[in-house]
């Protein structure tokens, strides 16, 4: 018998709410790192990390022993925390990726600057990361977090107050979201390698040519929706059906 | 019976001064005097940024004109050299580097060499190598990265009130092709060593105060009344490329070089100062406890020691007052607003995740 354990942040809950839908998915579980008693979900305790012992008591608990594919959905917002809309003090930068042209009269901030800023941002995040690759017992992959909406225009019509605020900002331009979602998204692929795990990209089908997200996968500005939710499933069972004990 | 000695003040004497004196202070003739609004900048070697480091926790006007974006943790800024000196030159070892710096920014002096390849792929400016870790992603970018630095520079230069410049090697490389020089060897942070395109030289008295006499008309005749003071770095050489000689000897050279240059321009300058930080850490009365276990880096009670010096003898403040605490975190408020605005954006997928939102 074969189980799935999905562990994260906000980015598991589409793919909670895919696997509601249909009983193919009956044998995945779902840990939410949101939940007040899983936090903080990992601390340096004496130079050692140290997973929540909730947590990891969670986690024995649905594993029962068994054989377990398990999928980190780990973090994936920051990179819009910094990068959705303009900061007050207006700057630019220019990334290895996408041409970006220059902004007259806007400072420009060195890539590296920029990513120093989101790796630090990121630190927690990867330390969560690190603690449950040490921790679990099975075959493990860390998820890219959905790749950025390309629309300004559905950006600026976000209800809320996370539309007011984007309203308020201002969107910045899709090739500089992207660079700091795919600084992100380096960061997590380099700490999943470094911790012997793997990492899977956003479903391929879920992408457009240029890497954003297609809009049949759009939710809001950070999330993918239930119908991504289903091709993550898909992918991360079709991932499992590559190894040879499950 | 009556002598010159006779009627001298007791910082001309040894025992007095030196050997019974509590705290030696060798600075007793400033000619000018720091006001706290006065805009304070800064360049030279490693010994300098321990005085931009200890100018700010003393409240004065330490001015950076190419500060960090508030984006930036104080961790971050550091790593990247924001207020490491008044301007992200990183460090300016030589008087010469000094004179083609001030010439580059106003495009009078434009090198061959523009960017060195790392085997990375990264580029570095060759003239800021180690400005920033792992380099610039391309030519382009480190080129606008220099072009707004030196626009940075330019508006330092215009608006400094005090120019504090640390002297520190007398030894460089220099291209055999246009006479521009790096701050750091050839093909050790980036580029690659070629006898061929690059030549030791081991600056002269002659020569640094040539380039120092041009860089304070220079600085004069864009910022008149500009106070300027100098010091020479006491921290020895890590190495020396003067064939035959040892590091200590070396070391002693052009410790020397720099001294005697610094006193000859303060001789012919007005509103030019030596700042006797040096002797403050190597003189007999540190008895060597002013550097750290490697015998090269300068240890915290020296600093302090040197900046108490500076205060008693160029401000009005009390060189014991109380430091300035300035805050290590930097603020930014809007990536706190927009990091609480997404939390509860994900927060809220957890009321209805079924629903199929479209923006």
């Amino acid at each position: 018998m074969k189980r799935f354990l999905f562990i994260g942040h906000s980015h598991v809950r589409a793919i909670e709410a895919a696997a509601a839908r249909s009983p193919r998915w009956a044998d995945a579980h779902f840990l939410d790192l949101n939940r007040d008693e899983f936090k903080p979900a990992a601390r340096i305790i004496d130079g050692r990390i140290v997973l929540n012992r909730a947590l990891s008591d969670a986690i024995d608990r649905i594993v029962k022993g068994e054989e377990c594919f398990f999928a980190l959905a780990v973090g994936g917002a920051m990179h819009n925390v910094l990068g959705l809309v303009h900061h007050p003090v207006k700057f630019q930068f220019m990334n290895p990726w996408k041409q970006v042209d220059p902004v007259p009269e806007v400072p420009m901030l060195p890539f590296e600057a920029v990513r120093g800023v989101l790796e630090e941002s990121l630190s927690y995040q990867l330390l969560v990361l690190r603690a449950l690759a040490r921790h679990v017992d099975g075959p493990l992959v860390q998820l890219q977090s959905p790749p950025p909406v390309p629309s300004k225009e559905a950006l600026l019509a976000t209800p809320g107050v996370y539309g007011q605020a984007i309203r308020q900002f201002g969107v910045l331009d899709e090739k500089s979201r992207f660079a700091w979602w795919r600084i992100q998204s380096d960061a997590f692929e380099a700490a999943a390698e470094e911790e012997g795990m793997g990492f899977l990209p956003a479903p391929s089908q879920c992408v457009d040519p240029e890497g954003f997200l297609i809009k049949e996968a759009w939710r809001d500005p950070t999330h993918g929706n239930v119908w991504y939710g289903e091709q993550v499933l898909s992918q991360v069972y079709g991932e499992a059906e590559n190894v040879p004990s499950l | 019976m009556s002598h010159p000695y006779k009627d001298l003040p007791d910082y001309a004497f040894w025992r007095r001064s030196v050997v019974e004196c509590n705290e030696v202070n060798p600075a007793v003739s400033p000619s000018f005097s720091l006001r706290p609004h006065e805009k304070v900048a800064t360049a030279g070697s490693c010994f300098a940024q321990h005085i931009a480091r200890h100018l700010k926790k003393r409240g004065f006007s330490y001015y950076i004109a190419e500060p960090a974006h508030p984006i930036m943790s104080e961790d971050v800024a550091r790593t990247f050299n924001y207020g490491t000196f008044s301007c992200r030159y990183g460090n300016v070892y030589t008087s010469l580097q000094l004179k083609q710096l001030i010439e580059r920014v106003y495009g009078e002096f434009v090198p061959h060499e523009s960017a060195w390849q790392l085997e990375t792929g990264l580029w570095v400016d060759p003239f800021r190598p180690q400005i920033q870790p792992r380099g610039f992603i391309s030519v382009d970018e480190l080129e606008r990265d220099r072009s707004q630095h030196f626009a940075s520079v330019r508006h330092m230069l215009s608006s400094m009130d005090v120019f504090i410049f640390t002297l520190g090697l007398t030894e460089c490389w220099v291209s055999r092709s246009d006479g521009s020089v790096f701050p750091i060897c050839p093909g050790v942070s980036g580029g690659k060593f070629d006898h061929e395109a690059y030549r030791f030289q081991n600056l002269t008295v002659r020569e640094i105060v040539t380039d120092m006499s041009w860089v304070i008309d220079r600085l004069r005749a864009i910022r008149p009344g500009l106070k300027i003071l100098l010091t020479v770095s006491p921290v020895p050489l890590m190495a020396t490329a003067a064939g035959g000689r040892h590091v200590l000897s070396a070391t002693t050279y052009s410790k020397s070089v720099l001294r005697v240059a610094a006193e000859e321009l303060c001789e012919a300058q007005d509103m030019v100062d030596y700042f006797p930080s040096y002797e403050i850490i190597t003189g007999p009365n540190a008895r060597g406890s002013y550097f750290a276990s490697d015998l090269r880096s300068v240890t915290e009670n020296g600093v302090d020691h040197v900046m108490r010096a500076f205060i008693r003898s160029y401000t009005d403040q009390k060189a014991d007052a109380e430091m300035v605490n300035v805050s290590t975190q930097r603020e930014d408020d809007h990536v706190e607003k927009m990091e609480a605005i997404i939390q509860t954006n994900c927060d809220e997928q957890a009321l209805d995740p079924l629903v199929l939102r479209t923006l």
